[in-house]
C-alpha cells in the first residue's frame, strides 16, 4: 500500500531547484534517493515534511497516506510531523539542542504519559535504538559522539511511531564502522515496525546495500529508478553508469578510476534538454532538443534516457601490480610519536616509514590519531616524544627548530577541506604564486604550470575560491601544495567532502603526479576502498597505536588484527 | 568541578579588579590639585590650626602605603570617611541616594527586557516583513536619541502637556514611586531596548537557520515548546550578556536622565561631588561602581552555568 506519494514535486527560490520529481514509498519498504551534492535530495525531503526554508515554494503534489500535505495548514503539517512523518537530518552535531539533554529531546517528542512512565519509556525508546545505558539520557549532546548523537535524534524522531521516516544522509557525517552500525540500526528498526523510510544519499554503495528500490537524482530531477539490484547491476542511464564506474573497489586497485568530466548543471539551465547531455559521453543532437521523459523499461524500471546505456569497458582488471618498491631509500621516518591531549592519548608510540617516491596510506576511525599524526610531522603540533626524521634531517617539532628550515620544501599537505583551506580573498592565480614563491628559484613552476598540473584551465588564474566546486578548489589546494615541488605530499582525508565522481578525479590527479613527479604520499583517509586505489602500504591505527602494516592488498585481503577487520566489514559492498 | 575552578578563577580576577581600582582611587585623593589637606579642608578656613588637625585626622603624615592600607581597611568595612560638603558620613550620603538609583535602574531593566525580546523574537520570526521593517526602523530611531532630549520629550508630552505624571521628584509611598519613576524609566529604556531587540533579532535569525529549530518542527513539537524551549533559551545567552552590562550602567547611576527629572540618585549625586571636589564621596562612588560592574559581571558567568551545560561541564569558556 503506497504511504508516500511524491508527483510532479517542483521547488522554486530564484531558480529552479527541484524539477518534477516523483516518488512513492510503500509501508515497510526501504527507498532510496542518491544524487550528487546539490542535485536537490535535502530540499526534496524538506518539501515532502512541509519544512522548505524561507523562501523556498513547491508545487506538486504529496500525499501521505492519501492526504494531500502540499499547501496544507501548519496545524494539519503539524499534527503530521512526528506522529505520521519524521524527518533526520544530514549533521548530527547540529540537529539535536545543545542545551537539552539527550532523555529530554526523546521525552518531550513522546506523546503525553504521567511521568514515571515517561522516564521508563525514555530509556526503552534509547534501548530500541541501540543505547543499552541509562545514564546517556542524562548527558547533553556535546558529551556524545556522533554516533550517539544520531542514535537519539534517531530515538527522538521515532518517539511518536510515524509510518514514514525520511533519513537525509544520516550517516555522512560519521565514520565508516560508526556509519555502518547505524545503517544497520536503521534497517533493523525499519524492519521491527515495518515502516516506510526514504533513505536520501550520496553513496550508491549504501543505497544498494540497504534499499528495496533506488531513485537516482541528477540537477533536481529523477533520472532513474527501479529495483536496487536491477540499478546496481545494469544502470539504465549513463548517469548512473558514471557513478558506478568512478566508486573505489576495496578489493581491487582499478587501473583507472573513471571520473563524470565536468559538473553538475543548475536545474534552471536544463529544463528543456536532457540535463546530462553536457558530460554524457554518448549524447546525440536529439538530447538537447527535448527533455527526455522518464520512460518505463519494464515494470518498475524506469529512465530518463532516449537511448541505451553503452556498457563501459569495465575491464575485469587484473588488479594492478603495486609500482615496485621504490629505491630510493626513507624519506620520512617516524619513531616511537607521542602526544597527549590532556588525558586523552592521540598517539602512543607510532613508527612508520615513508620512502621516496612511495605511497603510503594511514586508515583508522576519527580519534584514532591520524590527524595529529600529521600535524607533528608537519610541525603544527609538538609531539610529547619521538622523532620525526625527514630526509635524514631530524625535524622533530619542538626539538632544534633551526633544523626546521627547509622542512617546507621538502613536505607539503593537502587538507580535507578545501573550502576553508583557501584563502577566500586571494584569486587562485594570487594564491599559487605565493606558494610558488617559497620555494627554491630555479626551477620554479608558474601558474599556468601548477594549473596544468592538476587539469584546470589556464582561466582559472583569475578567480577567486569562491567561483569554483569543492573538487576544483581541492585541486587547486593539491597545485598549491606542489608549488615549491615537495618530495613528500601528506593528504588528510582529501577526498571525504567530495562526491564519488569528483572523487575519481581528484585520486586519478593524486596518483598521476605520483607517477609523473615521483611525490611520495602519505595518504589519510577512513576509506578503504579509497586507500586500495592509492597506496602501496598501509598503516592501520587504533587509538593511537600502529595496529597492523604492510603491503596495502595484504593488509585488505588477508588482514591481521580484529580491528583492520571490523573496518573491512563495515565498508559496504561495491555493485 | 569544572564549576568550581571556573567560579574561583572569575571570583580571583575580580578581586584583583576590585584592588587595582581601589588603589587607583585612592591616588586620586594625593594626586588631587593642592594636596590632600587642602581638599579634605574643603570650605574651612586654611589656617595653621585647622591643617595640622586635618594632618592629624587624616594621618597625612604617614607614609603612603600605610595611609593606603589603613582607609582600604576602613572601605573594606564601609567607612569612606565624611563628606567633605554635607559633613556627614560617605556611606550616609550614598544609602540615601542608592534607593531612588537602584528601582530606577531595575524598572528601566525590566521594561527593556519585557519590550525589547518579545519585540526582537517578532522582528526575527517575520523577518523581511512590514513589522519586522517595522520594528527595526523604530529600533534605530530610539538608538539616534539622545537619552537626554528623549527625557526632555517625555516630559513636555506626558508630564506638562498631557499632565499624567509628575514632572519632578522620585515620591514616596511605592506605588508613588512607581508613578514617579515611569517616565524616566521609559527614559533610560528607550535606548537600551533598541540594543536589546537588535540583538535578540540576531540571535534569533542566527537560530532559525539551524537544524536542531527545523528537527525540532520535523517532530512537531508544539509551537510554545519550540518558542520557549529552543528558540529564547538558545538566544538568551548572548542577550543575558548585554542585559547584564546595561543593568551595571544603570546602577551607578544615569546621569542625564536623572538630571532631567530631577532625581536624586547616585548620578546626581557623582556630579555634584565632583563639582565640590568632594573627594571622599567621588572615591566611595567610584568603588562602589567598580564592584557593581564586578558583581553583575559574576551573576552573568552564573546565569551562563545555569543556562548553558557546555560552559557548566567545562566544554568550553564563555
Ligand atoms: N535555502 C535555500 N535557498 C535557496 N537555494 C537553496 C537553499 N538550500 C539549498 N539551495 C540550493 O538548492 C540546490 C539543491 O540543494 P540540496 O537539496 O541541499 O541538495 P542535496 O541535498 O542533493 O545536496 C543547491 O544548488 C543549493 O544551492
Ligand atoms: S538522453 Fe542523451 S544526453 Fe541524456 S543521458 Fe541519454 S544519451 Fe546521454
Ligand atoms: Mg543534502
Amino acid at each position: 500500500m503506497t504511504l508516500l506519494d511524491v508527483g510532479g514535486l517542483t521547488v522554486t527560490g530564484r531558480h529552479l531547484i527541484v524539477d518534477g520529481v516523483d516518488l512513492n514509498v510503500s509501508r515497510g519498504e526501504t527507498v532510496g534517493l542518491v544524487g550528487e551534492s546539490g542535485s536537490g535530495k535535502s530540499l526534496t525531503a524538506r518539501a515532502v515534511a512541509g519544512l522548505l526554508p524561507k523562501g523556498l515554494t513547491a508545487t506538486g503534489s504529496v500525499t501521505l497516506s492519501g492526504r494531500e500535505l502540499l499547501g496544507a495548514r501548519e496545524r494539519l503539517l503539524r499534527s503530521v510531523r512526528g506522529s505520521q512523518v519524521a524527518l533526520l537530518m544530514q549533521d548530527p552535531f547540529a540537529m539535536l539542542n545543545p542545551l537539552r539533554t539527550a532523555g529530554a529531546h526523546v521525552a518531550e517528542s513522546l506523546p503525553r504519559l504521567p511521568r514515571a512512565a515517561r522516564r521508563a519509556e525514555v530509556l526503552r525508546r534509547l534501548a530500541e535504538v541501540g543505547i543499552a545505558d541509562p545514564s546517556v539520557a542524562g548527558r547533553h549532546p556535546f558529551q556524545l559522539s556522533g554516533g550517539m548523537r544520531q542514535r537519539v535524534a534517531l530515538a527522538a524522531a521515532l518517539a511518536r511511531d510515524p509510518e514514514l521516516l525520511i533519513a537525509d544522509e544520516p550517516t555522512t557525517a560519521l565514520d565508516a564502522t560508526t556509519q555502518h552500525e547505524i545503517l544497520m540500526l536503521l534497517r533493523g528498526v525499519q524492519r521491527a515496525r515495518g515502516m516506510g523510510v526514504l533513505l536520501i544519499t550520496h553513496d550508491l554503495r549504501v543505497a544498494f546495500e540497504l534499499c528495496d528500490r533506488v531513485s537516482v537524482m541528477y540537477a533536481g530531477r529523477i533520472v532513474e529508478s527501479g529495483p536496487g539490484s536491477g540499478v546496481a547491476g545494469a544502470p539504465a542511464h549513463p548517469y548512473t553508469s558514471g557513478l558506478l564506474a568512478a566508486l573505489p573497489s576495496v578489493t581491487v586497485t582499478l587501473p583507472r578510476l573513471e571520473a563524470v568530466p565536468g559538473s553538475v548543471p543548475h536545474a534552471e539551465d536544463v529544463t528543456d534538454v536532457c540535463a546530462f547531455a553536457a558530460r554524457c559521453g554518448q549524447a546525440e543532437p536529439e538530447c538537447g532538443q527535448a527533455r527526455p521523459p522518464l520512460r518505463e523499461l519494464s515494470p518498475g524500471r524506469r529512465t530518463a534516457c532516449l537511448y541505451e546505456v553503452r556498457p563501459r569497458p569495465r575491464t575485469a582488471p587484473p588488479a594492478l601490480a603495486p609500482d615496485a618498491a621504490p629505491a630510493g631509500g626513507t624519506l620520512l621516518r617516524v619513531e616511537e610519536l607521542r602526544k597527549r591531549y590532556g588525558g586523552h592519548v592521540a598517539l602512543g608510540g607510532v613508527s612508520l616509514d615513508v620512502g621516496a617516491g612511495e605511497s603510503v596510506g594511514v586508515v583508522g576511525e576519527s580519534g584514532s590519531g591520524k590527524t595529529t599524526l600529521a600535524r607533528c610531522v608537519l610541525g603544527l603540533a609538538t609531539p610529547d616524544g619521538g622523532r620525526v626524521e625527514l630526509a635524514g634531517l631530524d625535524v622533530t617539532p619542538g626539538a632544534r627548530a633551526a633544523r626546521r628550515e627547509g622542512a617546507h620544501r621538502l613536505v607539503q599537505c593537502v587538507f580535507q577541506d578545501p573550502s576553508t583551506s583557501l584563502n577566500p580573498a586571494l584569486t587562485v592565480g594570487a594564491t599559487l604564486a605565493e606558494a610558488a614563491a617559497q620555494g627554491r628559484a630555479e626551477g620554479r613552476p608558474s601558474v599556468a604550470e601548477l594549473l596544468d598540473l592538476v587539469g584546470l584551465p589556464t582561466a582559472y588564474a583569475s578567480r577567486r575560491p569562491r567561483a569554483l566546486s569543492g573538487g576544483e578548489r581541492q585541486r587547486v589546494a593539491i597545485a598549491r601544495a606542489l608549488a615549491v615541488r615537495p618530495a613528500l605530499l601528506i593528504c588528510d582525508e582529501p577526498t571525504a567532502s567530495l562526491d564519488v565522481s569528483v572523487q575519481a578525479h581528484v585520486l586519478e590527479l593524486l596518483r598521476t603526479i605520483r607517477r609523473e613527479l615521483g611525490t611520495a604520499l602519505l595518504f589519510i583517509t577512513h576509506d578503504l576502498a579509497v586507500v586500495r586505489q592509492i597506496a602501496d602500504r598501509t598503516v592501520v591505527l587504533f587509538r593511537g597505536e600502529v595496529v597492523e602494516s604492510g603491503e596495502t592488498a595484504r593488509v585488505l585481503d588477508a588482514p591481521a588484527h580484529d580491528y583492520t577487520r571490523r573496518l573491512l566489514a563495515s565498508v559496504p559492498p561495491t555493485p | 568541578m569544572a564549576v568550581l575552578t571556573l567560579l574561583a578563577r572569575r571570583l580571583a580576577a575580580a578581586l584583583v579588579l576590585l584592588g587595582v581600582l581601589s588603589a587607583l582611587t585612592f591616588g586620586l585623593l594625593a594626586a588631587s590639585p593642592g594636596g590632600p589637606e587642602q581638599v579634605l579642608l574643603g570650605s574651612r578656613p586654611s589656617t595653621a590650626e585647622t591643617r595640622a588637625a586635618i594632618r592629624a585626622e587624616y594621618h597625612l603624615d604617614d607614609p603612603f602605603p600605610v595611609r593606603y592600607a589603613r582607609w582600604l581597611g576602613d572601605a573594606v568595612r564601609g567607612d569612606f570617611g565624611v563628606s567633605i560638603y554635607s559633613r556627614e558620613p560617605v556611606t550616609d550620603v550614598i544609602a540615601d541616594r542608592m534607593p531612588v538609583t537602584a528601582s530606577l535602574a531595575g524598572y528601566a531593566l525590566l521594561l527593556t527586557v519585557a519590550v525589547g525580546v518579545p519585540l526582537g523574537l517578532v522582528a526575527a520570526m517575520r523577518r523581511g516583513g512590514a513589522l519586522d521593517q517595522g520594528i527595526t526602523l523604530a529600533a534605530l530611531v530610539t538608538l539616534a536619541i539622545p537619552p537626554f532630549a528623549l527625557s526632555i520629550l517625555l516630559l513636555y508630552g506626558f508630564a506638562v502637556a498631557l499632565g499624567w505624571f509628575p514632572v519632578f521628584g522620585a515620591g514616596e509611598t511605592p506605588l508613588d514611586r512607581i508613578v514617579h519613576l515611569t517616565l524616566p524609566a521609559i527614559a533610560l529604556a528607550g535606548a537600551q531596548t533598541a540594543m536589546v531587540v537588535r540583538q535578540m533579532r540576531a540571535a534569533a535569525l542566527d537560530l532559525a537557520g539551524q537544524d536542531f529549530l527545523t528537527f525540532a518542527r520535523a517532530r512537531g513539537l508544539p509551537r510554545r515548546r519550540i518558542w520557549l524551549g529552543y528558540a529564547l533559551r538558545n538566544a538568551a545567552l548572548p542577550v543575558l550578556t548585554v542585559g547584564g552590562l546595561l543593568l551595571a550602567a544603570n546602577l551607578t547611576g544615569s546621569l542625564f536622565v536623572e538630571q532631567a527629572f530631577g532625581l536624586h540618585g547616585l548620578g546626581a549625586l557623582l556630579i555634584g561631588a565632583i563639582g565640590q571636589k568632594d573627594i571622599p564621596v567621588v572615591q566611595a562612588l567610584v568603588l562602589l561602581g567598580g564592584a557593581i560592574v564586578v558583581a553583575v559581571n559574576l551573576l552573568i558567568d552564573l546565569a551562563y552555568l545555569a543556562v548553558d551545560p557546555r560552559v557548566r561541564h567545562g566544554a568550553v569558556t564563555s
